[in-house]
């Protein structure tokens, strides 16, 4: 007698199909949500919250009005010449600090722009702070470091 | 007179190199790659030339155009935001921040931000730049 065996004879074989068919809607999921930009940004160190501010003396402060204006201590400067009495002061002193002080309704990319020009000039420590009344005692908040790489 | 028939052996295309091929590059992708996030609110970044190139921090900050501040997926007042990074930082406080906040924000309002995260006891910050204003047609 003779007997057919089919049906022992379809298990032998994995369905590969299926699985290249989930494989490469996997691969084609992935390509696509994949990014591989990374963000551009100036990276900051904040001082520890008990750490005792800097000597006020040495510290060179810089103002930016609503504006647009800006005064260093007490002289009143130009946009235009930011970058090259910044540079001529780092030239001088290259660990000269500089505090930021930013009055109401300064806009962040004034701010980040004024940041961008210290650190391009050289500066590589820098207080942030509002504009407050010039009684009050300053508080620092963010201290620029050299970024890595 | 019998010829043999080798012509019948029908090809087969080998599949397991093909999924050895795309399980490398389905390895490689999930491991490799980010998943772009989307943003709750549009934010432009403000222009820097010395901005560097860097992965995203372990905790985002959004700081919107209309005041709102969105730390991860939270929309959090102003108010709230030493209580609500306190918990993450205490554990690590090298965590890195990233504050992407639009170049319209006011800039005090950015730095009320850091002064909560130095509160909080964060350390390490960065802002988010970009090297060129993108145009926007609204």
């Amino acid at each position: 007698m003779n007997f057919e065996r089919t049906s022992r004879r379809t298990i032998r074989s994995l369905p590969l199909v299926p699985m290249i068919d989930i494989m490469f809607i996997l691969i084609i999921f992935f390509m696509l949500t994949t990014t591989f930009m990374r963000i551009e940004s100036l990276e900051l160190m904040l001082p520890s919250a008990g750490a005792k501010a800097a000597e006020k003396a040495d510290v060179v402060h810089l103002f930016i009005e609503a504006n647009g204006d800006m005064l260093i201590g007490q002289r009143r400067i130009d946009q235009n010449e930011l970058t090259a009495s910044l540079s001529r002061m780092f030239e001088k002193d290259p660990a000269e600090r500089v505090m930021l002080l930013t009055a109401d309704g300064v806009t962040m990319q004034q701010l980040v722009s004024v940041m961008d020009k210290v650190y391009i000039a050289g500066g590589r420590s820098l207080f942030v702070r509002k504009w407050e009344n010039p009684g009050r005692k300053p508080r620092e908040t963010g201290v620029i470091i050299a970024p890595k790489g | 007179m019998e010829f043999t028939r080798t012509r019948r052996k029908r090809i087969e295309i080998s599949l397991i190199p093909l999924i050895d091929v795309s399980m490398f590059l389905l390895i490689f992708f999930m491991v490799a790659g980010s998943i772009e996030k989307f943003e709750m609110i549009p934010v432009d970044p403000p222009v820097a030339q010395s901005g560097k190139l860097m992965d995203e921090g372990h905790i985002t900050i959004l700081l919107g155009r209309h005041d709102e501040i969105i730390v991860g997926d939270d929309i959090v007042a102003m108010e709230d935001m030493t209580k609500h990074l306190a918990p993450d930082l205490q554990g690590n406080p090298n965590k890195v921040i990233t504050v992407k906040a639009d170049a319209e924000v006011p800039a005090n309002r950015v730095i009320e931000v850091m002064d909560a995260i130095k509160a909080a006891g964060g350390k390490d910050l960065s802002i988010v730049t970009q090297s060129k204003a993108q145009i926007h047609v609204e």
